[in-house]
């Protein structure tokens, strides 16, 4: 009985060791996806007590996520629309940043992953929330994430903006300009 | 020998203390508490979503960090209607918009001298109570949109969240 108790526990200890391996080698697409957009807020985040070598490697490994040719349209109300095309130019709004304000938290909620067929490309849709110290509002934005597969990684190839409240088009008829 | 006036007194505060803790038959005050819990999620997971506000976009009528609730069964019965303050949703709802619907579906919104014009026809409304000077072309609302804005229209146009918002993206009447 004992013996038998004993295989019973071994055998459900290698099951679970087994069961790590497998999503550590084969990590489920959405769950990485996920895993790696957090990351993207804790690099995208920083404090005053951030030293001058942390803000430069932060910033780097924070393009790392981003393919070499990405594109990030950000837009905000009483806001500038934000356009940044590559990693290099990634890099130096991420170093502005930190060189401009004291510090910076930047959360993602509600994220709902959509996986393309073939699973090889991504969508995001995300509320973006940032909050600057000093500063009366936190920003809030919907986003969307267009992730892909690129050289088994999952890399960002273009971020923008989901308008929640449309503007719209005036309607037939309206004189020009109008 | 021992046992005394003291003692008496001793146990008679332990019971009582026991009975305000636990209640008189425990396995009863244990079920209530579960049931508390239960209807608790329930309740404020699908039916009345608390909220805290935060902004001044709709200044004076809600004002910043007022705790308030969302009433998710408001357009069970009937769709969402001139004047109710509803919460939009971004991605989800763990952060959302708070703003008053002024435009229903198939209508056009305009606003002239700071004043909301429904269809051509000015709007009466007297939430509003600061002064505003937006001017805004013509907008028709789609079939399934509602044109919504804060009460706050004094700050400036560019600076306040408005617009049509799609009928899937309301999640309920604000309830207080």
């Amino acid at each position: 009985m004992k013996r038998w108790t004993g295989r019973l526990i071994l055998l459900g200890v290698l099951g679970i060791a087994a069961f790590y391996l497998w999503r550590w080698w084969f990590p489920d697409p959405e769950l990485e996806i996920r895993r790696r957009l957090q990351e993207v807020a804790q690099l995208a985040s920083f404090g005053n007590n951030e030293g001058p070598l942390a803000k430069a490697s932060n910033a780097h490994k924070l393009t790392t996520y981003f393919s070499s040719d990405a594109t990030i349209l950000v837009e905000g109300s009483g806001h500038p629309q934000m356009r940044i095309s590559g990693q290099q130019e990634l890099l130096q709004t991420a170093m502005a940043a930190r060189q401009n304000l004291a510090s910076l938290k930047v959360e993602f909620l509600d994220v709902t992953v959509a996986l393309a067929s073939g699973k090889q490309a991504a969508q995001v849709n995300l509320t973006a929330r940032a909050r600057v110290p000093g500063e009366r509002d936190e920003l809030i934005a919907e986003l969307n994430f267009f992730f892909k597969k690129i050289e088994g990684d999952w890399l960002i190839t273009r971020v923008e903006t989901v308008r929640t409240l449309s503007a719209g088009a005036a309607p037939g008829g309206s004189p020009p300009g109008v | 020998m021992k046992d005394g006036p003291n003692s008496n007194a001793r146990a008679s505060s332990v019971t009582w203390f026991r009975t305000i803790l636990i209640g008189r038959n425990p396995r009863f005050t244990a079920v209530r508490i579960v049931v508390l819990v239960a209807v608790s999620l329930v309740v404020f997971n699908f039916l009345l979503l608390p909220i805290r506000v935060q902004g001044i976009s709709m200044l004076p009528t809600y004002r910043t960090n007022r705790i308030n609730f969302v009433n998710r069964l408001a357009y069970v019965f009937h769709e969402p209607r001139r004047g109710d303050v509803v919460a939009i949703r971004y991605a989800g709802k763990h952060v959302m918009l708070m703003k008053r619907i002024i435009g229903l579906p198939g209508e056009t919104i305009s606003f002239h001298g700071g004043r909301a014009h429904i269809n051509g026809r000015p709007l009466d409304e007297p939430y509003v109570k600061f002064p505003c000077n937006w001017e805004i072309p013509p907008r028709q609302i789609g079939p399934n949109e509602y044109f919504v804005v804060g009460d706050n229209r004094s700050m400036p146009e560019a600076a306040h969240d408005k617009g049509k918002a799609e009928r899937r993206r309301i999640v309920g009447k604000v309830l207080l």
